[in-house]
């Protein structure tokens, strides 16, 4: 891993892993996906989204499945305006950078 | 170890936070743990983090909302000293810089304000030339008082000026005294004052 994620990175990857989910995903999962994605401690994450319900882009539920509670996050309207804010973000950035190290 | 223990332990570590926080906290990593498929009384996987890491940056986010942390594991070891480097060089020139224009700056101010330090400086210079006049004075009064008794046997008018002379004298010696106390601390400082300014810290160019 020899770019290191800053935390805009991480709350652009761990919305945009959440908004896949039509119903919201929850903690286990959101870890899972999101470390396909990029090498990251697990330990960083529960912060993480613990900041991004503060903000106000992250809204959670509980349900009932198989006699346990399980907590579900769910993207919310100012979650997904923020996110829109990385995507373009992102495509400028990276193209940027792709056009200089990846010409001829 | 098992997670009976890494539960224990996690919410050991939690109880300085409010008791909503550290809730929030354990429920996340039983929920997570469930999800894991991890029982009580089996071992938690090492890449879940220890229950030092885990609270450590729980307690840092809350403390520090605005922390910018990395994702990756590691990531100190990481971070290119070069690139440490060239920050520490960018601060130094920048304040050779400062440095440089502050010194014009004082040049100018001093420039500005001189008929307010020429005219206080007039002054002081007229305070010590008094204060010489005392002392030579009263020292040349004291001669011709003891000249008075000596030649012309009048001792009372003699001792009386001479009297007279040495009081002149001690005024002038402790006025003097007083004006050298006051000049030996206040010249140190305002050469403390101008070089901590252009140097902008104490002793570091």
């Amino acid at each position: 891993m020899t770019f290191t994620t800053g935390a805009a990175l991480l709350d652009a990857i761990v919305l945009a892993v959440v908004s896949k989910e039509s119903e919201g995903s929850y903690g286990y999962k959101i870890t899972q996906d999101v470390k396909e994605i990029i090498d990251v401690s697990e330990s960083t994450l529960y912060p993480v989204l613990r900041r991004l319900q503060k903000d106000d882009c992250l809204s959670n539920y509980d349900r009932q499945c198989d006699g346990r509670n399980r907590r579900y996050y769910k993207v919310t309207e100012r979650g997904n305006a923020q996110l829109n804010l990385y995507k373009s973000e992102w495509s400028d950035y990276s193209s940027k950078i792709s056009s200089l190290l990846l010409a001829n | 170890m098992k997670r009976r223990e890494f539960m224990k332990q996690l919410e050991d570590r939690l109880v300085d936070l409010s008791p909503n926080d550290r809730q929030e906290a354990l429920s996340y990593y039983q929920d997570y743990l469930d999800d894991a498929g991890i029982g009580m009384e089996d071992s938690v996987p090492e890449e879940i983090g220890s229950p030092e890491d885990i609270s450590k940056q729980i307690i840092r986010s809350i403390l520090n909302p605005d922390t910018d942390f990395m994702a990756e594991e590691n990531v100190s070891e990481k971070t290119p000293a070069r690139y440490i480097k060239v920050e520490k060089k960018k601060e130094q020139k920048n304040g050779m810089d400062d440095r440089n224009t502050k010194i014009v700056l004082i040049v100018l101010i001093v420039l500005a304000t001189s008929p307010i330090w020429t005219s206080v400086l007039g002054v002081a210079l007229g305070i010590i030339a008094a204060d010489i006049g005392l002392i030579v004075g009263g020292i040349s009064m004291a001669v011709l008082g003891i000249s008075i008794i000596v030649s012309q046997m009048a001792a009372g008018t003699g001792l009386v000026v001479t009297g007279i002379a040495c009081i002149i004298t001690a005024i002038g010696v402790l006025l003097g005294a007083a004006i050298v106390n006051i000049l030996n601390v206040f010249v140190p400082w305002i050469i403390g004052v101008i070089s901590e300014f252009v140097n902008g810290e104490k002793g570091v160019a």
